[in-house]
């Protein structure tokens, strides 16, 4: 298992950039393992964000949590 | 995930502009009686209608981009035509759209000379945009041909031949001089983007446009239905209140123009964005938006309306690319840069497109379409950096160095204006 490669761009995000393909079990920073595997330019979690929150990108709302996202978890592209 | 934020949306952060410190650069252009200056010098064939196409076609075929690779006066001859033109509505935005665009093209600064070629009886009266002797109170070379009034379609091909050929010997000797960058007008598009373009090509090119800015050049933001989620940035960098109002109106036009088509602005992103990383409109948007660089917003125009402001300015736009950079180029741009992260392959005339890779998998994959690579803002190159980099092949490209998609002869069939209403 390895360190996966991640960029949070701003503070208050809750998910991060992907900057390298992450595979089940590849460690965060906070050191909690993958749960999922994310392709590179994807988003991670970082935080645990439950349903009806928002989604924060750039230090911006991106979007609205559709399902409760535990952290590491990748966010899949359903609207 | 869902785009639907409007219980959790927080009010833009203050005000974020920065100021960059004002610095002199130059490029090497074609001086106009207008005062506009030109990055190239095509003579441009146009028409007003459909019907003319063909025989437009004709005439710049007649001079092949091979009769002028020792002519470095001319960089060719070119017809740009398009579909419409007849059955439409007299007044309606969709006659307004085209009219601008005709009037903005034959303008161009970089068209020596230009030659409209009509039909006759068509609802795009040529009288209606092209008027010889305005256009030379004006300091413009400007012709206009009609099938009907020449006799017919070979009669026109070869009148029009005529004329291209006398275009073509009033330029011979005519050379780029050294001009300050407050002329260029930079056009900014993003295509096909992805999960790297918001944090790479788009905010890279976002300094790059810094630093024109700073220069007293212009940048042109566009694609409104792809800023929507994000206006909020650019209403806190609006100049005045007025400027604030206007791009206000044009984002509500959107939104009731799609709904009447039975659309709505949160479908986008496109299959290939979301394979890409992108989720929500609203990721796409503040990606988009990172590229207009952080400069006050000084002005909000229509489509293809002519640019008279300097800084960071607004023009509304569909976010289809060819139809947005036609209305940039209407409006006055006189160069394009181009995002990219799945990997556009567009290119314009009159004005060069230079193309920015997001990320290196594609940058290599498709290396004869990109111009720069923007990825290595991931292994440590700075933003500012990347921007210099971006900066320094605008002004290279505008003293006349062909860009990838120019040296792959694109940007004849990449005219397409906005077509909006009732065919009838």
């Amino acid at each position: 298992m390895a360190d996966a490669q991640i960029l949070r761009m701003h503070p208050d995000d809750n998910v991060a950039l992907c900057l390298a393909a992450v595979s089940v079990g590849d460690t965060l920073p906070d050191g909690t393992p993958a749960s999922q595997a994310v392709a590179p330019g994807h988003k991670i979690a970082i935080a645990p964000i439950a349903v009806g929150e928002a989604v924060v990108k750039y230090g911006q709302v991106i979007g609205v949590a559709s399902a409760d996202v535990t952290v590491a978890n990748m966010f899949i592209s359903t609207m | 995930m869902s785009a639907d934020v409007a219980n959790v949306r927080r009010p833009a952060k203050a005000n974020t502009i920065r100021h960059a410190e004002r610095r002199t650069a130059s490029f090497r252009g074609y001086r106009r009686a207008s005062g506009k200056v030109g990055t190239r010098n095509y003579i441009g064939v146009l028409t007003s209608v459909n019907c003319s196409a063909t025989v437009a076609r004709a005439i710049a075929n007649s001079f092949p981009a091979a009769m002028f690779e020792n002519n470095p006066a001319i960089d060719g001859v070119v017809a740009l035509t398009h579909t419409t033109g007849c059955g439409m509505t007299p007044s309606s935005e969709g006659t307004d759209n085209l009219r601008r665009t005709l009037a903005g093209y034959l303008r161009h600064p970089n068209f020596a000379a230009v030659l409209v070629v009509g039909l006759g009886c068509e609802m795009m009266q040529m009288s209606s945009f092209a008027d010889e002797e305005q256009a030379a109170r004006e300091g413009l070379i400007l012709r206009t041909l009609t099938i009907q009034n020449e006799g017919g379609t070979l009669k026109t091909i070869e009148a029009g031949r005529g004329i291209v050929r006398e275009m073509i010997e009033r330029n011979a000797g005519l050379e780029r001089e050294e001009v300050f960058a407050k002329h260029l007008v930079l056009g900014l598009q993003c295509g096909g983007s992805d999960g790297w373009s918001g944090v790479t090509a788009n905010p890279a090119l976002g300094r790059a446009v810094d630093l024109l800015v700073a220069a007293g050049g212009t940048a042109i933001l566009s694609e409104t239905p792809e800023i929507y989620g994000a206006e909020q940035l650019l209403f806190a960098r609006a100049e005045t209140e007025e400027v604030r109002q206007t791009l206000q109106g044009r984002l509500d036009w959107w939104a009731e123009y799609v709904a009447r088509n039975g659309a709505e602005l949160n479908n986008n992103p496109s299959p290939g964005n979301i394979e890409g990383g992108l989720t929500t409109i609203l990721e796409k948007s503040l990606g988009a938006v990172a590229k207009s660089g952080s400069m006050p917003l000084q002005a909000v125009y229509r489509y293809g309306e002519p640019i008279t402001a300097r800084g960071f300015v607004f023009m509304d736009s569909p976010g289809y690319d060819p139809c947005s950079a036609t209305g940039q180029m209407a409006s006055g741009a006189n160069i394009l840069a181009f995002t990219t992260g799945r990997g556009s392959v567009f290119g314009s005339k009159p004005a060069p497109c230079i193309k920015l890779a997001s990320n290196r998998a594609m940058a290599q994959r498709m290396d004869e379409d990109m111009d720069i690579d923007c990825s290595p803002v991931l292994e440590g190159t700075s933003l500012d950096e990347m921007g210099e980099r971006i900066f320094d092949l605008i002004l290279r490209v505008a003293s006349g160095e062909k860009s990838k998609s120019e040296m792959l002869g694109l940007g004849d069939l990449e005219f397409v204006p906005w077509q909006l209403g009732a065919v009838v």
